[in-house]
């Protein structure tokens, strides 16, 4: 028999989809096999009690807990940093700049999309070697210094995400303002914002995920092995992604080894839910978008 | 009249359960031109795409009734006997806007040629400027075939559209308003080449055009609303204010 | 905006100034591009991790590729509605799937079977970081190509289907074949991820810092070197040639986002035209 060529296209794309699914189904259920029966409050607390921990009263010495809050917290610092400035740079993209100046602008942010990780990690570091130098000789790494790299880098999506909600708006919903005697501002912040929000709050949650994810910009910029939960913007933190990387390199024992997987299900849960929360949503706003409502 | 090309026997469309053809009988003869004319939304298009199953690509379809078209000497129903791809080669289709792939010209040629295994290549390339020539193109692009097809301009657009479905040795040709989007000149191009074409294939078109069903069809059928009020032939379309006073009363 | 603008040139500006004291001269310049990486008798050479990071990405890129376009070809028309919206789902997941976690599943589960199927060396080789960075690559390039595929497939989809065409071979002969430019964009943002990623290579790969003979020996790429340096070496000299090696990343980076750019820039000028042409 002949085999005719779109035939094997159709056997190929088959086989590259089943190898792909297939090699991400054992990437899941080898975590949740392992992973899922280690679920418990010791693998979380260790032996102190979780009130005083989630408290903060005592510390957490053989738990994961102090990497969890210390992803959320970098979570947070970060968002509070490059969300504002992420939003309001997207605007300005899409409804303000112009001509070569939109295209210098545009091309910065592709720029900075493209950095690898453990360049905005090295830059932070490069800050902190330069602040010891000239102003500041006691000054190092910490999750503030974490929380800015990571700004740095989910600022870019943030920026694309906002200009494309915005530019992909309907012309009639543009045209709304002006018709209304509105200002340009006004326009946007009454209108284009608003009909915009649903895209640009998955765009926030998706950047959210990275901000968890990211794992080499802290590495260089004030995570450790152990710190417990950080007392000032000063200290240094733990976080999930970086304990699961170490404890895969330097696990001395199985207990240590069973918080590595342990961290990485909780953080997959974490990223998962992310990504579920966006997806919903966009998938309503499409729906909604197709339906003309 | 003579044996039909084309036979559809009580043939109704539903999109999502809204009927939108409704019990259509029609035979249409072969080598003529045969002009489907009707008010927006009464069906034209579907009918025209009924005939090489196209309808079945948009969701919610759902058809009932026969078509017979004649294939080599008999009548195949286009359901059973034929199979799609078959089916579509011997009913060519042209669209109201030139749907040209983005590829060269030539490609647009041997893209669809390449699928029928058994010819050769330098079969290929014969067709290729067969085609090309019947639909009087080859003297405008016979030293630009490795151009983009989207640098020729619609009129040539629209005829490449046409040979890339006369390469496929079709009976019939499906014209879905074809000169729709073109300026006046590029349209009395196409027209003239339709009158040349029906000497060797049966033409069902589309068409909006009062004028255009008065110049160059051999019959018209009229539909309104999914329904099939009237059949004229060319006698009666000579007529002065027949086909004018029909259009008034449904549009 | 400024401040965005700012931060790319406070970025270059600080790896320029870090590496400087070492570029400057040329001994420091013929130290850095040396092939010898041995902190402890004064040699810093990168060239290893610069082999190191090329290969891997390329390799990566290797495996990736045909993976991706058939995925993408799966997606747009060669399967069922239902399969095609499932595995888009799922490549989408993919993208938020940590990194880390693809490295730490690799550690534990492809590192084994590399290590028993070839029965040389750990497993943390060229190979096991290839194949785990494949998997973190493919879904940029799906998304990115099947973006650039879609519209021209709702174009397409009709004439193709009124000329017989089944959906494979529309896809054969008509989709793929203009959709070059989709591809080289695809391949060039998969090589900068794959260029840019860290956690991958520092975790699979064994980082030892030579240059790549086999698809089982251990390497160590830019990024990785730059993790180890910071986390271990504290002498000036190291410092510095991690600084070089953070340019020169920064430098792979910035060449690639102005190559999908001219792509990119030209493909929508010469649309443009045609649409005018039309």
């Amino acid at each position: 028999m002949n085999v005719r060529p779109e035939h094997a296209l159709t056997f190929f794309s088959w086989l590259a989809a089943g190898i792909v699914m297939t090699a991400v189904f054992i990437l899941i259920g080898y975590l949740l096999i392992k992973g899922l029966p280690i679920m418990s409050p010791a693998l979380f607390f260790g032996d102190t009690p979780w009130r005083a921990a989630v408290m903060g009263i005592e510390p957490v010495f053989d738990g994961i807990y102090p990497a969890v809050a210390g992803t959320f917290i970098l979570i947070a610092c970060s968002s509070f940093i490059a969300i504002p400035v992420g939003v309001f740079c997207g605007i300005y993209l899409a409804e303000y700049a112009r001509g070569p100046l939109k295209n210098i602008f545009s091309f910065m942010v592709d720029l900075l999309s493209g950095m690898p990780s453990i360049v905005m990690g090295l830059f932070g570091f490069a800050l902190i070697l330069l602040m010891r130098r000239t102003l500041y000789a006691q000054a190092n790494t910490s999750i503030l210094l974490s929380s800015a790299c990571i700004a740095l880098l989910i600022l870019p999506y943030l920026i694309r995400m906002t200009q494309v909600a915005l530019e992909s708006l309907p012309e009639s919903t543009r045209l709304l303002g002006p018709s209304l005697g509105y200002t340009r501002w006004q326009n946007i912040w009454h209108v284009l914002l608003p009909a915009s929000s649903t895209a640009t709050f998955s765009g926030i949650i998706l950047s959210i995920g990275r901000a968890a994810e990211d794992t080499a910009v802290i590495m260089l910029t004030g995570v450790v092995a152990n710190a417990g939960i950080p007392r000032a913007l000063s200290d240094k933190f733990e976080a999930l992604p970086f304990s699961i990387f170490y404890l895969t390199a330097e696990h001395r024992d199985e207990l240590e080894l069973q918080r590595a997987f342990g961290s990485a299900l909780v953080l997959l849960t974490l990223t998962a839910t992310l990504f579920l929360i966006s997806y919903c949503i966009q998938r309503r706003f499409k729906r909604r978008w197709e339906l003309g409502e | 009249m003579q044996t039909p090309v084309i036979s559809m026997a009580n043939l109704s469309v539903a999109f999502f359960g809204r009927t939108v053809l409704n019990g259509i009988d029609l035979e249409i003869p072969g080598n003529s031109i045969t002009i489907i004319i009707g008010p927006s939304g009464s069906g034209k298009t579907t009918l025209l795409r009924a005939v090489n199953r196209l309808n079945e690509e948009f969701a919610g379809c759902s058809s009932s009734g026969t078509i017979w078209i004649e294939v080599s000497g008999t009548m195949a129903d286009i359901y059973a006997d034929l199979h799609l791809s078959k089916l579509r080669r011997v009913a060519g289709m042209v669209f109201q806007s030139p749907n040209v792939f983005p590829l060269s010209i030539r490609k647009n040629l041997l893209a669809p040629l390449k699928v029928m295994h058994s010819l050769s290549r330098s079969q290929r390339h014969e067709r290729m400027e067969q085609a090309l020539k019947e639909a009087e193109l080859w003297d405008e692009v016979r030293d630009r075939l490795d151009d983009s097809a989207l640098t020729l301009s619609g009129g040539q657009q629209q005829r490449l559209c046409l040979a890339r479905a006369l390469a496929l040795s079709p009976r019939i040709l499906l014209l879905d308003e074809p000169t729709a989007s073109l300026d006046v000149r590029s349209a009395a191009k196409i027209e003239e080449l339709l009158m040349k074409l029906k000497e060797r294939y049966t033409i069902l078109a589309v068409s909006h055009s009062i004028r255009q069903v008065k110049h160059i069809a051999d019959r018209a059928v009229i539909l309104s609303a999914g329904q099939m009020i009237k059949t004229l032939e060319r006698r009666e379309l000579e007529t002065p204010g027949l086909l004018e006073g029909l259009v008034d009363e449904i549009f | 905006m400024l401040f965005c603008a700012l931060c790319i040139t406070a970025v270059f500006g600080f790896l320029v100034y870090f590496s400087c004291p070492l570029l400057s001269n040329a001994r420091g310049l013929a130290g850095i591009f040396s092939s010898v990486w041995k902190p402890f008798i004064g040699e810093f050479g990168i060239l290893p991790m610069l082999a190191g990071t090329f290969s891997l990405a390329f390799l990566a890129l290797v495996l990736a590729c045909p993976l991706a376009i058939g995925i993408t070809c799966f997606i747009q028309g060669l399967a069922p509605a239902r399969p095609a919206n499932a595995v888009r789902s799922l490549v989408y997941f993919m993208t938020s799937i940590p990194t880390v976690i693809y490295g730490f599943v690799a550690v534990f589960v492809l590192v084994p079977i590399i290590r028993d199927t070839f029965n040389r060396g750990a497993g943390f080789c060229l190979m096991t970081s290839a194949i785990t960075l494949s998997m973190l690559i493919i879904p940029t390039m799906v998304i990115t190509l099947e973006a650039d595929m879609r519209q021209r497939a709702e174009e397409v989809r009709l004439g193709a289907r009124s000329l017989g065409l089944t959906p494979a071979q529309e896809l054969l002969w008509i989709l793929l074949p203009c959709s070059g430019r989709g591809i080289v964009v695809a391949m060039v943002l998969g090589f900068g991820r794959a260029v840019g990623d860290t956690l991958v290579a520092l975790m699979v790969a064994g980082n030892a810092p030579v240059i790549p003979q086999s698809l089982l020996d251990s390497i160590r790429t830019l990024t990785a070197h730059i993790a180890l340096v910071v986390a271990t070496d504290s002498q000036d000299q190291a410092y510095y040639s991690i600084f070089a090696a953070g340019l020169l990343l920064f430098l792979i980076m910035a060449l690639l986002t102005v190559l999908i750019r001219t792509i990119g820039g030209r493909f929508g000028q010469r649309e443009k035209r045609h649409e005018r042409a039309s």
